[in-house]
C-alpha cells in the first residue's frame, strides 16, 4: 500500500472536500481517500500496483479542483510562498472589490436609508433624475467586484453542472440572479420604464461577493495559524550543517549530509540530523521537540537528535538518521498525518455536507416561489431566494472539525504529546481506566540504589566505595546502580575478581576480601546475617533488592537496588484520579513488589504477575464493560497491549514498537502528559461540539430568517447583503473559536 | 493578478468615460419629458400661447396656468413677475375654504383673483432663451432641460414628468397621455395653505390626497398635496 498527501487547490467548503472524496475513493485499487478542507490535504492509501498517483490527480483535477504533490526538501519555504501566494493574490481581490464596493453601497444605500439621506450624493447620479446613468454606473462597478470573484462563478457553476453543487454554486446562483434582474431592469429603464430603478440589485451581488471574499481572506490566514505548530516544526532543522570532510569543515545542505557523517555543531547552533556524540560536553536545548524545558546534558556516546539547540560546548557527533529518517521527520509526518485524519465526530457533518447544498438550492427555489404565488412581488421573492442561497453556509460546517483537530494536534506537539490520529483525539476524553505498565513507566526502568544499611563499624561511604569497586566489573544492572550511586568516588584498584553465577561477586580490595551478592551468596560462604536480619525482612517488604555485602567473611552491610518510581508518577495519578479515571498497574512483577510501587504512584488497582503475552487479554476483560480503556506502556512486550487498548499511549523513551502500535506518544516520558493529552482531548471536544453547535445552528436559525419567517409575524426581511455578512461571518467565528485551543496549558504548567 | 487589475481598472475608467461623453444621451427622463411635453402640448384644449412675451399653458377652464415668464421684471396683471416659472390659479376656491391670504407666506403671492406660486429661474438666461431664434414653447424647455436640468423629475407614482417649482410644487404631465388619466396636475404643498387657514379638504376643484413620492435620491415616502389633475383625451 502506498501512501500520500496531495495539495489541493480550489476547495470553498465541506461540499468540494466531501465531492473529491467521493470521487478519489471510487477509483480502483483506492483504500482510504480522507480530504482536509482546513489545510487543502487530500490524504490518500492506495495500491500501487493497480492505482498511479497521477491517475488520482486527474480525476482530482477533472471534478474542477487542482492536485499537486507537497515538496519533500524545502517543503516548509515551498508551502509558505505558496500559502503566502494565495493570500495575497486574496487580498488583491478584496481590495479591488471593496475600492469598486464602497461606491457601489453608498450610491444604492444613500437613497435608500433614512438616516443616511443627509449625506452628500452626487446630483449626476441621483436615481430619480438620472436612472439610467446611475443604472449603468452601479453596472460599472459591479464589473470589477464580478471579475475579483470569478473563481465562485468558475468553480460553483461547473459544480453545479456536475451536479454536486458547492457554496461557491450558491453565491454564483444568488448572485448571478441579482445581477441578471438588475441589468433586465437597467434594459427597462432605457425602455422607459423608470421604476424599474427601484429594482436594481447590483449592490447585493457586489457587497455579497466582497464580504464573501473577506470571509475568505480572514479564513486563510485563520488557516495558516492552525497548521502553525508543524511550520514550527519544520522550521526547528537548520538548512546547513558543518560536515567534518577529509579533517576540513565543510557547509552544506542539511540534504547533502549523509549516514555516517562526522558533524561540528557549535554553541547556539541546531542539531542538524540524529547522531551520536563522538567528543565534547554539552548541554542540549530539546525543548522544541519534547516539551521539556531543561537542558539535558550531553557526552560521549550520547545520542542527539535532529532540531535540538546546542547550548553551551561544541561537539562533534556522527550521523545515524538523515532525512526523513529523522525523529523531527518522523515527527512531522506523524502530526501531519493526525492533522488530515478525521475524528469520527467529523462524519455527521461530512454526511451533512453533502446534502447540504441541493437542499438549500430547494429551500431557495421553494420559498421565493411560495412567496410569488402567495402575491408577493418578483423582487421580494428575488431577495427571498438570494438571501436563503447566501445565508446558507457549508463552509462553516466543513471546517468545525478539522480546523479543531489541527490545533489541537499541533498544540499536542508543541508539548512533546504526539496524537497520532483524529479519532484517538476523540476517544482520549471518554477514557475510563487507564492501566499502566510499571518498569519504565510508573518506574524509572532503571534499577537505583535506594538504600544502605551497614553493621560492624563500616562507615557508609566505605562500604559503597568498596561495593562499587567491584561491581564496576560486573555486567549485572543491579550492579551498574552501585557503581552508578558511587559515580564521584575513586574506587579500589581490585584483584582477584570472581563472578559467581546466580549469587554474586567475590574480589579483593584495599586489602580486603568483599563478596557482594544475595543472601544465598552469604549463607553459601557462612556469613550470618542475625544483625542486619530485621532490615533485609524490612527491604524486601517494600520491595527492593537488597544486595549483602561482607568484608573479611563478616557481614558489613545491605546496599539496597530498587527501580524507584518516577517523580511525576504519583501527581500524575492523582492528576487523572482528579479526571475521575480509575488506574490500574500491570506488571509481571510479583504481588508484593507491585503492591508497594502501587501504593507509592496512587495507583487504584494492581493487576500483579502477569505474563507479556497476558497483557492483551487483561486489556479485553477490562474493556469487557464498555469502559473506554488506554494503555500506557513503554516496551517492546507492552506493543500487543497497547494494540488492544482503545487508546495505546507510548513513552517517547521507549521502544519504535511501542511507539508505532501507540496512538498517542508522549515525548519527554513524563506521565503528567497522560492527563495533559486528556485534558486537550477534552478541550478538543468541546470545542468541535460549539464549533459545529454554531455551523448548525446558524444554518438552521438563518435559513428560516432568510426565507422570510420573521417578516411573516410582522418582523423585518433579511437583506441578502446581511445575510452574506452573517454567512462571511460563521466560518471566520469558527475559525476563531479553533484557534482558541492555541491558548491550551497544560494544567501541570498551570500550577 | 497586477496585469488583470490594470485591465479591469481600465475598463471600467473607460466605460465611465462613455458614460460620461453620452452622458446627455443617457439623460433617458430629460429626453423622456421633452417627447412627451411636447405630446401633452399638441392635445392640450387651448394652445399655449404668447401673451406679453410670456408662454402660457392654460388648463381646461382656463383658471390654471402655468407661465414661463420672459423676464422676471414681467409684470403682468396677477403681479406674478417676480417668477420665472409659476403657476397662477383661482383664489376663490381657497378663500372659500379659509384662506386668510394676510397669513401665506412671502413666496406665495395672492392676488385679487389668483394665487401665484414660483420659482426664480437662473432668469436672465431664460430672458435670453426668449429671444433666440425658434423660440417655441418645446424649444424654451429644451433650453430650461439644459441649463437646469435638476428642476426636471418624474413622480413614478403617478407615471408624470414635473417640473419642480419649488417648496413641493410641481406642474407635472404625463408620461404617456394615452394610458394616463391625469394628463396634467398642478401639485400643490398644502402645509402654507393649511398654515393660512385653509381646509385642504374643503377646496372646490382641488384633490387632499396622499401621494406616494420618491425624493431626487429615490428615497419613497408618502405625502399630502393638493392636487388639481385634469385629463385631456
Amino acid at each position: 500500500m502506498v501512501k500520500q498527501t496531495l495539495s489541493i487547490g480550489g476547495m470553498t467548503c465541506a461540499a468540494c472536500a466531501g465531492r473529491i472524496e467521493k470521487v478519489v475513493r471510487k477509483l480502483s485499487g483506492i483504500k482510504q481517500a480522507n480530504v482536509n478542507l482546513a489545510s487543502e490535504k487530500l490524504f490518500v492509501e492506495f495500491d500501487g500496483a493497480v492505482l498511479s498517483i497521477a491517475a488520482i490527480k486527474s480525476a482530482v483535477v477533472k471534478i474542477g479542483y487542482s492536485a499537486s504533490d507537497i515538496a519533500k526538501d524545502g517543503a516548509q519555504d515551498a508551502d509558505k510562498a505558496k500559502k503566502q501566494k494565495e493570500i495575497a493574490i486574496l487580498k488583491t481581490k478584496l481590495i479591488i472589490s471593496a475600492v469598486f464596493a464602497a461606491p457601489l453601497l453608498y450610491i444604492a444605500m444613500v437613497p435608500m436609508v433614512n438616516w443616511l439621506k443627509d449625506l452628500p450624493f452626487p446630483t449626476f447620479l441621483l436615481p430619480m433624475s438620472y436612472p439610467l446613468v446611475y443604472a449603468l454606473t452601479e453596472f460599472l462597478l459591479t464589473i470589477p467586484v464580478i471579475a475579483a470573484g470569478y473563481k465562485f462563478y468558475t468553480i460553483g457553476f461547473k459544480a453545479l453542472i456536475g451536479r454536486s453543487p458547492n457554496m461557491d454554486s450558491l453565491i454564483a446562483v444568488g448572485t448571478t440572479s441579482a445581477v441578471i434582474y438588475s441589468v433586465y431592469n437597467t434594459i427597462q429603464i432605457a425602455l422607459g420604464n423608470f421604476t424599474a430603478v427601484e429594482f436594481l440589485y447590483f449592490e447585493t451581488a457586489g457587497v455579497i461577493i466582497t464580504l464573501i471574499l473577506l470571509g475568505k481572506f480572514l479564513e486563510s490566514k485563520s488557516k495558516g495559524r492552525t497548521s502553525e505548530a508543524i511550520k514550527k516544526l519544520m522550521g526547528l532543522a537548520p538548512k546547513t550543517a558543518i560536515v567534518m570532510r577529509d579533517g576540513k569543515e565543510l557547509e552544506m545542505l542539511i540534504s547533502q549530509v549523509m549516514t555516517g557523517d562526522i558533524i561540528l555543531v557549535r554553541p547556539g547552533e541546531k542539531i542538524p540530523v540524529d547522531g551520536i556524540v563522538l567528543d565534547g560536553n554539552t548541554a542540549i536545548d530539546e525543548s522544541m521537540l519534547t516539551g521539556e524545558s531543561m537542558p539535558v546534558d550531553k557526552k560521549a556516546g550520547d545520542s542527539v537528535v535532529g532540531g535540538s539547540l546546542n547550548t553551551t560546548g561544541a561537539i562533534h557527533f556522527k550521523a545515524v538518521k538523515v532525512g526523513a529518517d529523522t525523529v523531527l521527520s518522523q515527527i512531522i509526518k506523524l502530526v501531519e498525518e493526525a492533522q488530515g485524519s478525521k475524528a469520527p465526530i467529523a462524519q455527521m457533518a461530512d454526511i451533512v455536507s453533502g446534502y447540504f447544498v441541493p437542499i438549500v438550492c430547494l429551500i431557495a427555489l421553494g420559498a421565493g416561489a411560495l412567496w410569488f404565488i402567495s402575491g408577493a412581488a418578483l423582487p421580494f421573492s428575488l431577495k427571498i431566494f438570494i438571501s436563503i442561497l447566501v445565508i446558507a453556509c457549508p463552509c462553516a460546517l466543513g471546517l468545525a472539525t478539522p480546523t479543531a483537530i489541527m490545533v489541537a494536534t499541533g498544540k499536542g506537539a508543541e508539548n512533546g504529546i504526539l496524537i497520532k490520529s483524529g479519532e484517538a483525539l476523540e476517544t482520549a476524553h471518554k477514557i475510563k481506566t487507564i492501566v499502566f505498565d510499571k518498569t519504565g513507566t510508573i518506574t524509572q526502568g532503571k534499577p537505583a540504589v535506594s538504600d544502605i544499611v551497614v553493621t560492624n563499624g563500616i562507615e557508609e561511604r566505605y562500604l559503597l566505595k568498596i561495593a562499587a569497586s567491584g561491581e564496576k566489573q560486573s555486567e549485572h544492572p543491579l550492579g551498574q546502580a552501585i557503581v552508578n550511586k558511587a559515580d564521584n568516588q575513586e574506587l579500589f584498584p581490585i584483584s582477584d575478581f570472581q563472578s559467581i553465577t546466580g549469587r554474586g561477586i567475590k574480589f579483593c580490595a584495599d586489602g580486603k576480601t568483599v563478596l557482594a551478592g544475595n543472601k544465598k551468596l552469604m549463607d553459601e560462604s557462612g556469613i550470618s546475617l542475625t544483625v542486619i536480619g530485621q532490615d533485609s525482612d524490612r527491604l524486601a517488604d517494600e520491595g527492593k533488592t537488597p544486595m549483602f555485602i561482607s568484608i573479611d567473611g563478616k557481614i558489613a552491610g545491605i546496599i539496597a537496588v530498587a527501580d524507584l518510581i518516577k517523580n511525576s508518577s504519583a501527581a500524575a495519578i492523582k492528576a487523572l484520579h482528579n479526571l475521575g479515571i480509575e488506574t490500574v498497574m500491570i506488571t509481571g512483577d510479583n504481588k508484593k513488589t507491585a503492591a508497594v510501587i502501587a501504593k507509592q504512584a496512587g495507583i487504584d488497582k494492581v493487576l500483579a504477575e502477569v505474563l507479556p503475552n497476558d497483557k492483551s487479554n487483561e486489556i479485553k476483560k477490562l474493556q469487557s464493560g464498555a469502559k473506554i480503556t488506554a494503555m500506557v506502556g513503554d516496551g517492546i512486550n507492552d506493543a500487543p497491549a497497547l494494540a488492544q487498548a482503545d487508546i495505546g499511549i507510548a513513552i517517547g523513551s521507549g521502544t519504535d514498537i511501542a511507539m508505532e502500535s501507540a496512538d498517542i506518544v508522549l515525548m519527554r516520558g513524563d506521565l503528567t502528559d497522560v492527563s495533559t493529552a486528556i485534558e486537550l482531548s477534552k478541550q478538543t471536544i468541546r470545542n468541535i461540539k460549539q464549533n459545529l453547535c454554531w455551523a448548525f445552528g446558524y444554518n438552521v436559525i438563518g435559513i428560516p430568517i432568510a426565507a422570510g419567517l420573521l417578516y411573516i409575524f410582522g418582523g423585518p426581511l433579511l437583506n441578502p447583503i446581511f445575510a452574506a455578512a452573517a454567512m462571511s461571518l460563521s466560518s471566520v467565528s469558527v475559525l476563531t473559536n479553533a484557534l482558541r485551543l492555541k491558548k491550551f496549558k497544560p494544567k501541570a504548567e498551570v500550577l | 493578478m497586477k496585469k488583470f487589475s490594470i485591465v479591469l481598472i481600465s475598463f471600467v475608467l473607460i466605460a465611465f468615460a462613455a458614460i460620461a461623453v453620452q452622458y446627455d444621451s443617457l439623460d433617458v427622463i430629460g429626453n423622456g419629458s421633452l417627447v412627451s411635453f411636447e405630446k401633452i402640448l399638441k392635445i392640450l384644449p387651448k394652445t399655449p400661447f404668447k401673451q406679453n412675451g410670456d408662454w402660457i399653458i392654460e388648463s381646461p377652464g382656463n383658471k390654471t396656468k402655468f407661465v414661463l415668464a420672459k423676464s422676471e421684471n414681467q409684470v403682468n396683471e396677477n403681479a406674478g413677475g417676480q417668477y420665472a416659472l409659476y403657476l397662477e390659479f383661482d383664489i376663490a376656491p381657497f378663500l372659500k375654504a379659509g384662506l386668510n391670504p394676510d397669513k401665506l407666506p412671502e413666496n406665495i403671492i395672492a392676488a385679487k383673483n389668483a394665487i401665484v406660486i414660483g420659482r426664480e429661474f437662473k432668469i436672465k438666461k431664460l430672458e435670453t432663451m426668449f429671444t433666440e431664434p425658434g423660440d417655441t414653447l418645446a424649444y424654451l424647455y429644451q433650453k430650461i432641460l439644459n441649463s437646469n436640468r435638476s428642476a426636471i423629475g418624474y413622480h413614478s407614482a403617478l407615471d408624470h414628468y414635473g417640473i419642480d417649482l419649488g417648496n413641493g410644487n410641481m406642474f407635472e404631465w404625463a408620461k404617456d397621455s394615452k394610458t394616463n388619466d391625469k394628463d396634467i396636475v398642478f401639485v400643490l404643498n398644502p402645509q402654507p395653505f393649511i398654515d393660512a387657514g385653509v381646509n385642504p379638504e374643503k377646496i372646490d376643484g382641488w384633490l387632499y390626497a396622499k401621494v406616494p413620492i420618491m425624493d431626487a435620491k429615490g428615497k419613497k415616502t408618502e405625502v399630502f398635496k393638493i392636487l388639481k389633475p385634469f385629463n385631456l383625451d
